[in-house]
């Protein structure tokens, strides 16, 4: 009998079945009527984690940037020529696959077909296959994309920002890697990741759908790989207490300069219960929404002199161990955008009542609310949603709930304790001479 | 229960309501699109105006107030976009919020959506007959501001300047965003004219898609629109140009990393043609999967690029194909699509691709019912074409072509344009 955890939410009409299949998979499933299901595979490996020990390694090793993207690659390759893709596609599924920081998922949305694309998707990432010829054909493929983020300024602009803000932290590797890196990739090191990453004690299924418990825990005792918790540890960088550089810039050909303003937290969250971090993610969240809405004074006298246009946007990053704040947007001088949001920050410290008053908090609650319910619109977000905040230690069921009881005490001490100007840092893309 | 059928009513001539019941997402969205030729003059006009209804009105009369709106009305959400179909321009204004069922006080939110976009787009903020002089000297510099920032993205921009010079003699080569010196000189005052010349005669089409009850919006627009003077004016023929006479070439150079380029073929293929399924299929079995030819060839097998893929677009009976590719890979890459192509053409298509094909075909329409934006998104250039066929109906059709059909449909594609956004030559030291 399988051994389950159910929650309900008859408000929002969700329900999310959770167990521990045997092999040590955790497993999410958010049962629908419907007949469009979306599921995530997903591995608690990303670009970060580039230096690694098993149990039975002797050291920990160090491997190329990239290598967790490139495996990503070359999981939708088969051993007999196939590709994966393809058995999806006969199934009438669409599958896709990305890389993060610190994850690597593998996923299909369908609307029929749901248990066999569900076999695929699990094999797909259990049995992987590389050899020179097809790793060094990936090359190739991944060098473009490399090439291709190289002249998107979007994504120059973000990467600067992280540089400026971090000095040592493995954020500070490229997701895909460079050129040279990937050209140090083997068959022998893919294996040796996928062995000590591709375990299921290091894994998340997550299924959205018409799908059944019993059915799940059924196609996971067939498939999933019985094998030992290989523990591996990883080796982060210790982070120092400060940011790196104030300013950062590059020139790209764009038409305008593209900005990026952030601010470090380094409050050790690493040891917050799930409960704890997701209290103070909504805080953080409520927080931004007080200062920097397109409701507020900030932004518009801002955009009324010029300053921005309505491509600003803000959002707080919240993980198992970092946080940081991002506001990015087009201005024709960021370094003022820049002075302006420290004055006001220096403005807020010394008199934070001024912003974080009861008005503005209930209608950021308000908001807040509808952003909540609006994490479980699609089975895609759903699952999205729930593996990143798994994988970061962050509650996501009632997080809705969890709103209407935040204190607006709790979010002035948060910015009073966390906000120091001297924690931020702006990255620029300039436009080219 | 959920579906993607659609519900059309006819409120008034030129005035249409179209509503699709949809319980899936906890969303509703509503979206009113507003018809104009596609002519130099007015693309600039309806561009800004885009940018300048959406600051202010006579109920929210400036940003703060109307945006403190949205996020009391539990985050919605007000777009404006400007866009062409065929060589008809459309003004669309988009909303979308949680769906009635979820409000905490029991109020209709879909209401409050409804009332705050009714403001905006029949109650814009105008004093002495012109919009403010202070707002329209902003949106200005925003939509210049807006065409010089397409650069941004090297594909897009890439697929432009291929529209530009593929169709340089077509109204289809305006742009949708106006252009800079005309955006310039409009007055305030002529602005607002051309405001009350578009929601006279423009074409007005209201989409509604969602769980909560849509009687009193529909209302509103209702009341609203019969207190306007109308005078819809007939709809632009787009014109369809079936075969390329011959290809040009065209290279431009940029500071860039990687090689952007798009290609451009005629194929005079409509939503109203008769091959028009086999068509859609063929675009799937070529460059619209990640199981069509060029992904797996182009990408996979010759490890030429990261991104390609193929796009009809059904207004104008045009395709086009873009990747982005080393420098020197440029006649390699651009003589494999055409090899692949030139195989469909001949008939060259496995079971296996023609099944794949078909079925992410399907598998994508079925999927339009999780968001309602896309349902909406998926209707409207086909109701502008007078395609008034459900995803259901479509289905039907597409599993019915056969290898020989799409082989057909693919020789309806003759290459027009080729052109290549490359990098600049290094400088070479002294």
């Amino acid at each position: 009998m399988l051994k389950t955890k159910v929650f309900t939410d008859g408000f929002l009409g969700e329900e999310l079945i959770c167990f521990s299949h045997p092999s040590g998979l955790e497993v999410k499933i958010i049962p629908k009527k419907q007949k469009k299901a979306y599921a995530l595979f997903a591995t608690h490996y990303g670009s970060m984690d580039n230096c690694f020990k098993t149990a039975e390694d002797s050291d920990f090793i160090t491997v190329p940037d990239g290598i967790a993207h490139f495996l990503e690659h070359k999981m939708f390759e088969n051993e007999d020529g196939t590709d994966t893709f393809a058995k999806f596609a006969q199934n009438k599924a669409s599958a896709n696959a990305f890389t993060s920081n610190e994850m690597t998922a593998y996923l299909f949305s369908t609307t029929e077909n749901h248990y066999e694309n569900l076999e695929t998707l699990i094999e797909l990432a259990t049995k992987p296959y590389f050899t020179n010829e097809n790793v060094n054909k990936e090359v190739g493929i991944i060098t473009q994309e490399i090439n291709m983020y190289r002249d998107d300024p979007y994504y120059r602009v973000w990467f600067g920002l992280i540089n400026a803000l971090y000095k040592k932290s493995n954020l500070k590797i490229d997701i895909a890697g460079t050129e040279e890196s990937i050209k140090k990739i083997t068959p022998e090191i893919l294996y040796r990741c996928h062995r000590s990453f591709y375990n299921p004690h290091n894994m998340l299924l997550c299924v959205c759908g018409p799908y059944d418990a019993e059915k799940v825990s059924e196609i996971c005792d067939r498939l999933i790989p019985n094998i030992p918790d290989p523990q591996t540890q990883k080796r982060y960088p210790s982070e120092p207490c400060g940011i790196n550089e104030k300013r950062v810039s590059v020139s790209l050909r764009v038409a305008m300069p593209l900005f990026m303003a952030g601010m470090k937290d380094d409050s050790d969250i690493s040891s917050l219960s799930p409960e704890k971090r997701t209290y103070r993610m909504i805080c953080h969240d409520l927080i931004s929404d007080m200062l920097f809405s397109k409701s507020g004074e900030f932004f518009n006298k801002l955009y009324d002199s010029g300053l921005l246009n309505d491509d600003f946007s803000f959002g707080y990053n919240l993980s198992a161990d970092y946080g940081f704040l991002e506001l990015s947007g087009e201005s024709r001088d960021p370094d003022k955008v820049f002075k302006a949001c420290i004055e006001m920050i220096n403005d807020a410290l010394s008199d934070p009542d001024k912003y974080f008053n009861a008005d503005s908090f209930e209608r950021c609650k308000r908001a807040s609310y509808g952003k909540a319910v609006q994490n479980w619109n699609t089975p895609a977000t759903i699952c999205h949603n729930l593996v990143s905040c798994t994988f970061n230690g962050i509650g996501f069921w009632g997080m809705e709930k969890m709103i209407a009881n935040i204190e607006l005490e709790d979010v002035k001490a948060l910015f009073l304790e966390t906000y120091k100007p001297e924690m931020f840092a702006l990255s620029i893309v300039e436009p080219i001479k | 229960m959920s579906n993607t059928s659609l519900c059309r009513q006819k409120l008034s001539d030129g005035i249409y309501f179209n509503h699709v019941y949809s319980d899936v997402a906890k969303n509703d969205y509503v979206s009113v699109y507003l018809t104009a030729p596609l002519s130099a003059r007015d693309a600039s006009m309806t561009a800004l105006l885009s940018a300048v209804m959406l600051r202010a009105t006579k109920a929210y009369p400036d940003t703060p107030s109307l945006n403190g709106a949205f996020m009391d009305c539990y985050n919605a959400s007000v777009d404006s976009d400007v866009f062409k179909c065929g060589e008809t321009q459309i003004l669309a204004f988009c909303g979308s919020c949680l769906s009635d069922r979820y409000s905490i006080d029991g109020e209709s939110i879909l209401e409050k959506l409804a009332s705050i976009m009714s403001q905006i787009i029949f109650s814009p903020l105008v004093r002495c007959g012109a919009f403010k002089a202070d707002i329209l000297k902003q949106e200005k510099q925003n939509c210049i501001d807006r065409i010089h920032s397409r650069i941004n993205s090297k594909s897009a921009y890439a697929k432009k300047r291929l529209i530009d010079i593929m169709c340089r003699e077509e109204a289809y080569s305006t742009d949708a965003l106006g252009d800079e010196d005309t955006i310039s000189s409009i007055g305030a005052k002529e602005l607002y004219g051309y405001y009350k010349k578009l929601i006279s005669s423009a074409r007005v089409e209201i989409f509604h898609v969602g769980s909560s009850s849509p009687e009193k919006l529909k209302t509103l627009f209702e009341k609203e629109l019969s207190s306007v003077e109308r005078a819809p004016e007939a709809p632009s023929l787009c014109k369809i140009i079936a075969k390329a006479d011959k290809t040009k070439t065209v290279s431009e150079t940029d500071k860039l990393t990687q090689t952007n380029v798009a290609m451009g073929f005629r194929t005079g293929i409509t939503y109203s043609h008769p091959d028009y399924a086999a068509f859609v299929l063929f675009n799937a079995v070529f460059g619209g999967s990640v199981t069509g030819k060029l992904f797996t060839n182009v990408r996979e097998k010759m490890s030429l690029c990261y991104s390609i893929g193929s796009r009809p677009d059904l207004s104008k009976g045009i395709i086009t194909v873009s990747c982005g590719i080393e420098k020197d890979k440029l006649k390699l890459a651009t003589d494999e699509i055409l090899n692949q192509l030139d195989l469909i053409k001949q008939g060259d298509i496995t079971a296996d691709e023609m099944e794949q094909s078909k079925n992410a075909l399907i598998n994508s329409l079925q999927s339009l019912e999780e968001t309602p934006s896309s349902i909406a998104d998926w209707y409207i250039p086909r109701i502008l074409c007078n395609d008034s066929r459900d995803p259901g109906e479509l289905i039907k059709l597409f599993e019915k072509v056969d290898k020989n059909g799409v082989s057909q449909a693919a020789k309806h594609l003759s290459l027009d344009t080729v052109y290549s956004l490359e990098p600049e030559k290094e400088e070479e030291n002294a």
